[in-house]
């Protein structure tokens, strides 16, 4: 068995697509921000202190000592700071310091860290604080180590500090702090913004682009419908398709046209075949009755007669659906099952068979076609009485469903071949020539153009049970004739 | 019987004439529908087999001449022409019978004596089967010439199945046949009626019996094997 896959939808691909096109393209970005960062010592290192100035005043707003700030304490080394309460050297007092050797000294009355290095050359001593930011390597200090001291004024809550901080390397990463921050608010950000919103707008495009291509595909599984129930081939709507989709309903319609005529042709021809084969068939069964009597004229009479309900059976099996598509009506199953039993009774007396029917309701309605309903049932019980053993009866049945059952007490039909009695010119001898023909072939035909089915079981004391299931009916009576929906 | 077969093929129309003359019919044979009308014209048919698909016309023409003139010919279609719907429409435009070619000899002229007898038999008020016949005037009834006595209500049943030949009584029909006599009747007394019919011709030594069939309703047959 193939094994059918769920195709998925053209938008869909799209959309997924498109997210992970915008997650690569957010990955690269990612990566060269990084880069561009690292790579940028002095921007970085600016950006650093900036932020160690902001975090040193908000420890003193909150009244806390910054100099206990983890950087400070863990890094004496290489991180440093001093906060000032004004600009002017004349005025100015130290707030906070800490690991304050790298930075100019100050003069003033009274010095409160002691950490100041009077050696200290970095910067003209004893001036006005300038903010700034600038990088210099001490003479003194060994290896590559440059100092980045950036003075800054925080004005937060009301306070106003001056601070001097300063850093050597970055031994405690905290640039990486920065980083990540830039990369948030300058890429993760729209990106998580833009991304859902692109990837909604391609999916939402593409679905209105293709809507003509689901309206065709609707019609599509519509005549697919209607293949199967026999109705007529619709042309698929060209009405409010873009132009290239008009084009191919257009040809799509073309095509549905010639089919059409070419289903009309074939059924046309089989109907005109079987009406003039049935005239010479006709002549040659009277001719055969003018032959002397005998075992041989009787054997030539029944292959003729056998012809000429072949030949009957392909017409209806060419005219079923044309029937469904146009002669639909209200059909009482129970009647026809009846008319169908009454019918076949002097046949049945003719092969010593008895026929028994057997139904609680008085009456099952379905939307169908009565002829072929009781063509079906008709092919049902000749079909048991030609296979069922003299001196039997045939029982036919209708359950609410409605449901034909037809019983015989015949030899059976074996589990491998319950499935291809229903095909045409099966046969359940082919040395004997007699046989189902299409009889069955047209059953289930019938049962489908219903929205039924046909299917076989053994019966439970020998013999066969063909069960023809139609569509559900509308309402039964029962003989009470209580309508109760079924 | 006088027969008219109004058939186009000139070989069928031979064999069928032949068919029906052996069995002892009066036969004439038209190939068109303006041969019909002159035929009609001049004979009283009982029997007209009428092929729908003539060369000059619809045999359904001849149909409706023959159901608006004061003939009471009975009309036995036979066609080739059996599309699903066509038997109804036929049978609805006022044939009598209908046949689909192509049919056994023995079918042919079983059929058309069906038809013949139940002409006869509106005609005569006599209904016959095998060698019983029920005079439905004087109701009396003969089995191979003998009279036999028979009861009200078991002549009813005959008489409902006599008319009923070759085709299934139903049930329903042989109880308003009964109870239409007998208001008393109760529900098995149909049933009674058949049985006690069904030995009395027995006895009596008819070639017809009755077979039952459950669900479906009584036949009468010429020989009772069931």
């Amino acid at each position: 068995m193939l094994k059918r896959t769920v195709p998925t939808s053209l938008s869909r691909i799209l959309a997924v697509r498109m997210a992970a096109v915008s997650v690569s393209v957010s990955l690269l970005l990612t990566f060269v921000f990084f880069v561009r960062y690292i790579s940028a010592t002095p921007q970085l290192r600016e950006a650093t202190l900036h932020a160690n100035a902001l975090a040193i005043a908000g420890a003193l707003v909150k009244g806390k000592n910054p100099a206990e700030l983890p950087l400070y304490r863990d890094y004496p080394q290489a991180y440093g700071f001093r906060v000032f309460d004004r600009r002017l050297l004349s005025r100015r007092r130290i707030l906070a310091s800490a690991n304050a050797r790298w930075l100019p000294a100050v003069q003033y009355a009274a010095p409160i860290d002691s950490d100041h290095d009077a050696d200290h050359d970095v910067q003209a001593v004893g001036s006005d604080l300038l903010e700034g930011f600038e990088r210099f390597r001490p003479a003194h200090l060994s290896g590559n180590h440059v100092v980045s001291l950036l003075i800054h004024r925080v004005v937060l809550s009301g306070h106003k500090y001056w601070v001097q901080v300063y850093m050597i390397g970055d031994p405690a990463w905290a640039g990486a702090g920065i980083i990540v921050g830039k990369l948030m608010s300058h890429v993760l950000f729209p990106v998580l913004f833009i991304v859902p919103a692109l990837t909604l707008a391609i999916f939402l495009t593409t679905r209105a682009a293709l809507r003509p291509l689901r309206l065709l595909s609707r019609d599509a599984n519509l005549i697919g419908a209607a293949v199967a129930r026999g109705q007529t081939l619709m042309p698929v709507s060209e009405q409010g398709m873009v132009q290239e989709f008009a084009d191919v309903a257009a040809a799509i319609n073309s095509m549905l046209e010639k089919l059409e005529r070419s289903l009309q042709q074939q059924k046309q021809f089989a109907s005109d075949a079987a009406h003039e084969l049935r005239t010479p068939l006709a002549v040659l069964l009277l001719e055969a009755s003018q032959l002397p009597h005998g075992p041989a004229r009787e054997r030539i009479k029944t292959e003729m007669e056998e012809l000429g309900r072949l030949v009957n059976e392909l017409l209806h099996f060419a005219q079923a659906e044309d029937v469904m598509a146009h002669e639909l009506d209200d059909v009482d199953v129970v009647a026809a099952a009846r008319k169908v039993c009454e019918d076949a009774v002097v046949k049945a007396i003719a092969h010593d068979r008895l026929i028994e029917f057997d139904c609680a309701a008085s009456q099952m309605i379905i939307p169908g076609n009565a002829a072929l309903i009781e063509i079906a049932i008709r092919n049902l019980v000749d079909n048991a009485l030609k296979y069922s053993h003299p001196n039997t009866t045939v029982t036919v049945k209708v359950d609410p469903g409605p449901t034909v059952i037809v019983e015989d007490c015949g030899p059976g039909i074996p589990p491998a071949q319950r499935d291809v009695v229903f095909e045409r010119f099966w046969r359940a001898d082919h040395r004997t020539g007699n046989g189902a023909g299409v009889g069955l072939a047209l059953v289930r035909r019938i049962a489908q153009l219903h929205d039924g089915s046909v299917h076989l079981e053994d019966r439970p004391n020998g013999g066969t049970r063909l069960i023809l299931g139609l569509a559900r009916s509308r309402a039964v009576r029962n003989p009470s004739q209580d309508v109760y929906v079924a | 019987m006088r027969l008219l077969i109004i058939e186009d093929n000139a070989r069928l129309a031979t064999l069928m004439v032949k068919l029906m003359a052996d069995s002892g019919h009066i036969v004439d044979a038209a190939g068109s529908i303006e041969e019909a009308r002159a035929a009609l014209s001049l004979v009283d048919y009982d029997i007209v087999l009428l092929d729908l698909s003539l060369p000059d016309g619809d045999g359904r023409d001849v149909l409706n001449a023959i159901r608006c003139s004061q003939s009471d010919a009975v009309v036995f279609v036979v066609t080739a022409r059996s599309d699903v719907v066509n038997r109804v429409q036929v049978l609805n435009a006022g044939a009598d019978d209908y046949i689909v070619k192509p049919f056994s000899d023995d079918e042919l002229i079983a059929r058309v004596r069906a038809l013949g007898r139940r002409s006869r038999q509106i005609r005569d008020n006599v209904l016959t089967a095998g060698n019983v016949r029920l005079d439905t005037g004087s109701l009396t009834l003969t089995v191979a010439g003998r009279a036999v006595a028979i009861p009200r209500r078991e002549l009813s049943v005959l008489s409902a199945l006599l008319s009923q030949q070759g085709r299934v009584l139903r049930r329903e029909k042989l109880d308003s046949a009964v109870y239409s006599l007998d208001s008393e009747v109760t529900d098995n007394a149909v049933e009674a009626a058949v049985s006690r019919l069904r030995r009395r011709l027995e006895v009596a030594g008819a070639t017809v019996g009755i077979v039952a069939m459950r669900g479906i309703g009584y036949l009468l047959t010429e020989r009772a094997t069931c």
